[in-house]
Parts: structure tokens; sequence; C-alpha cells
């Protein structure tokens, strides 16, 4: 099969494939995608209310990002970023149909979907195992069980040994979904806590700020479209508690600026507004550099963001 | 139709008609799906309408991408619904030539779908739009290079895929 047979291949492939509808600049109802049975709704709401208060007010609320549209709404997966320091968790906003039990989406989203940016690697720092095939998240008074549904089929002595942040990945998800800094994860696998390589079976899991990366992004999804203005939000644990921002088109410098979070050197609230006329840009959030070049370089997070007219 | 405004020198829906059919064939190819292709690429023109067309200076750079990039978007969502979904059953109706070349089809953009992501929107960019690879390079941001090299992967196993007795040695 040379390039000439290649090419015939997939235009065949597609051949009858027309498009079945005009142009539609309305809304459009998005197909259903099925998720597992959710059982932690009432639940959440009961944790928000007991114990999240406090952070919450923190962090000023828990401002939903803007959507690309009513149908789809955001939330904040972790996933695996590179770092001077070495591997770290990142927030990745993503994308889930709205009606989704927020929780269970951003622990589903976390644990089986890869991310997307180039420079994020998954939870797994591989693909997801094929062996987890499903998740559900359960909880009550502070403590969530998150159960990677694991088959009776599956042999545990493939299973990896040692997954460097997977469990501190699932435990800032939940936290960041409930804002609540203290809640405890509890993993298991098929509802037993007997997987000696799952993180958390034995004792549960805390968030523990080690694990992030020195500034993360909530709000602003990698590749998103959003309004002007629009409020950038995440942590940051950075040094004078200073975070520098900055827009790029290209090479050239649109708007840049720099806040500060509420703590200094632990992962703290930040946020700022971002105001720029339409078109495709490169968000820079980071930290700044207090030896002024002479130590490692500091940590800047990148995602591709397009501002709307 | 909504009544499409003049912004700049192309409208949204002059954009649509010279584009449509060539985006929804790539995203079937990236999707396996062409119905849920046709959904990525109406939200792709939604997306541009809310943007408007002033300043798009290679529309079908821009379409290309964003197509790609929606796939992606909808291809992790797909990914997640096949997980808690049955498979559908299968539908016999067409005539035996047309069920023969349906059931071809279908076999390619079942192997492209075995692919590892990147691999098969090389080879969607490199055979079925027919785009160099420097242009690849840009819209996929990745190196010249490393589209040569997705791409010599992607052929091997997709012809591995619909021939298995044909497996290529090094």
């Amino acid at each position: 099969m040379n390039e000439r047979d290649l090419h015939d291949l997939l235009h065949d492939a597609v051949a009858d494939v027309e498009p079945t509808r005009d142009l539609e600049l309305g809304p459009r109802p998005r197909r259903g995608v099925h998720w597992a049975p959710v059982t932690v709704a009432a639940a959440l709401t009961t944790v928000l209310a007991l114990t999240g208060s406090v952070w919450l007010v923190q962090r000023g609320g828990s401002q939903a990002p803007p959507a690309a549209a009513a149908r789809t709404t955001t939330v904040v997966a972790y996933a695996v970023v590179d770092t001077p320091a070495g591997p770290r968790l990142t927030a990745d906003p993503r994308e889930v149909d709205t009606g989704e039990d927020p929780l269970q989406a951003a622990v589903e989203q976390t644990l089986l979907v890869a991310p997307e940016a180039r420079s994020l690697r998954p939870v797994w720092f591989d693909e997801t195992p094929g062996w987890v095939a499903q998740v559900s998240v359960s909880g009550s008074s502070g403590v969530v069980t998150v159960d990677l549904g694991l088959g009776s089929a599956v042999d545990l002595s493939e299973a990896p040994k040692d997954v460097p942040l997977l469990g501190q990945a699932v435990a800032w998800t939940v936290a960041t979904a409930l804002d609540d800094p203290d809640v405890q994860v509890r993993m298991t696998s098929g509802g037993r806590a007997d997987a000696s390589f799952v993180p958390g079976a034995d004792t549960p899991l805390l968030a523990d700020g080690a694990a992030l990366a020195p500034v993360t992004v909530e709000t602003v999804a990698d590749g998103a479209a959003v309004p002007s203005p629009v409020t950038v939000t995440g942590l940051a644990a950075t040094f004078e508690g200073t975070v520098t921002w900055r827009l790029l088109d290209g090479d050239e410098v649109v708007r840049e600026g720099f806040t500060t979070a509420e703590q200094c050197c632990t992962p703290s609230p930040y946020s700022f507004e971002l105001d720029a006329p339409p078109g495709d840009y490169v968000l820079e959030v980071g930290e700044t550099d207090p030896s002024d070049g002479e130590g490692t370089a500091p940590y800047v997070a990148r995602s591709r963001l397009t501002i709307a007219e | 139709m909504t009544t499409v405004t003049r912004s700049g020198t192309t409208t949204l829906e002059e954009l649509y008609d010279a584009h449509r059919r060539r985006l929804l064939r790539l995203g079937t190819l990236l999707l396996g799906d062409a119905s849920r292709a046709e959904d990525v690429v109406q939200d792709v023109f939604v997306a541009l309408h809310r943007r408007g067309t002033q300043g798009l200076d290679e529309p079908a750079a821009y379409l290309t991408r964003a197509v790609v990039n929606g796939a992606r978007s909808a291809g992790r969502r797909l990914s997640l619904a096949r997980r808690h979904e049955e498979p559908p059953p299968v539908v016999r109706e067409a005539p035996d030539d047309d069920l023969a070349a349906c059931e071809r089809r279908r076999e390619v953009l079942d192997a492209l779908a075995t692919l590892p992501r990147r691999q098969r929107e090389v080879l969607a960019l490199r055979y079925y739009l027919d785009l160099p690879e420097r242009e690849i390079a840009r819209v996929l941001d990745i190196s010249p290079g490393t589209v040569k090299t997705h791409a010599s992967r992607a052929a091997a196993a997709l012809r591995e895929r619909l021939d298995p007795s044909r497996q290529e040695t090094r």
C-alpha cells in the first residue's frame, strides 16, 4: 500500500458522508452521555454546607468559569506537568455536559481522560489502564470514596506498583470540586481496599500542597473561547505570593500584569481580570524569580485562549 | 438559517458553503462517526460566528485546526460514553454491493480509530486533506520531523490493521 493507496483509502472511507443539515447558529441539544450512577449529590451539598464554607469564602466562592455554551460546564481535572522542581500536578479545566454531577465528572476526567495540552501528561504517566473501566464517587460527612471499579478478571500483578501523584490528583480533584481543602478521600478498587497499589486504600488522603505546581489556572481551559472581560482564578504558592501574567499574540505581549495570592508560599487563591480584544492568544500565568536569574527558571503555566466577540 | 452579516471579506455563510463537506469528512475520519463530526463542524462555525471572521487571514487553516481541536474534545466525551454504553446492534438493510462498500468503509474507520490520536490526525491531514508536512506541523503545533515520524508509523499501523498478514518487519 503506497501513498496513493492511502490517499484513495481515506477518501473512499468518507465518500458517502454528506452534510445533513444547514448551519444552525442557535443552541443545539447535545447528544447524551450516560455516566455511571451518581450517589454523591446530596452528600456534596451537605459537605459544602458543613465544612467547605471557610475555604469557599476565602476563594470568593466557587466561581464557575464561562462556558462556551449553556450546554457545557467546566470542571477542574488534574494532570501532570513538568516544573523546575520535577513533575507536579496542575489544574486542567475541562468542559463537560451540563447536568452531569460536577464531582463525578471531574474525577472521571482526571482518571480516565488524557489531557489535551501537549505540556500535560495523564496522572497515570501513560494512558489510563484499560482495566480501570468505571469510576464511581460516593461519600458523606467530609469523606469521599473513589472506586476504580476494577473487574474481578483484573490481574493485579500487572497493575502499576508506583504511580506518583495519582492519589494526590484524586485528592485535589475532589477538594477543588467541593471547595473543601479538608475533605478526606479514600480510594478502593471494586469495593475492596486491598489493592496495595491504590494510594489511599489504607489511609484516607488529604490534598497536599507539595504535590501542586507553583501556579495553577482553574477557570480557563486550554483552547477555550471566553468573553472579555474574563476573571482568571487559580491557586499559587509563590515567592511573596506574587503571580505574574501575560497575554501573548504570537511574540507580541498584548496585556500583562501581576496580582497577589492571598497567602505566601502555600497554595492560596489568586484572581485577576483579563480584558482584551477578540482573537487567539496564549495566556501565561507564573511565578516571579526571586533570584533574578541565578536560580532555576520560574514556572509558567501556559494555555491557549480565544477571546470571543 | 440565521441571517449572516458580512464581516470582513468573507462571510460565515461563504466559508460554511466552501468548507463544510471537507471539514465534515475530516471530522468523520478523526471521530469515526459522521453524526458527531457534524456536531463538531456546527460548533466550530457557531464559535466562528461569535468570534467573527474579521482578521481571519487563513480561514481554511483556522477551520481545519478548529475541527481537529473540536474532534479531540468530542473524542474525549465519546471515549467516556463508550465506557458506559452497550455496543449498538448491527443493522443490515443495504443491498449486498452497498453493504460491502459500507463494511469496507466501516473497516477503515474502525482501523483508524485504533490508532493513537496524533497518528490518526496526521494521517487524515496528510492523506485526506493532502496537506504538506509543514502545514500539518502548524495545524498540530508539532515539528515537521514529528509529523514525518507519526505519518510513517501511522501508515504502517493502518496497513497492519487492515491486513494483519502483512506485518512489516524492520
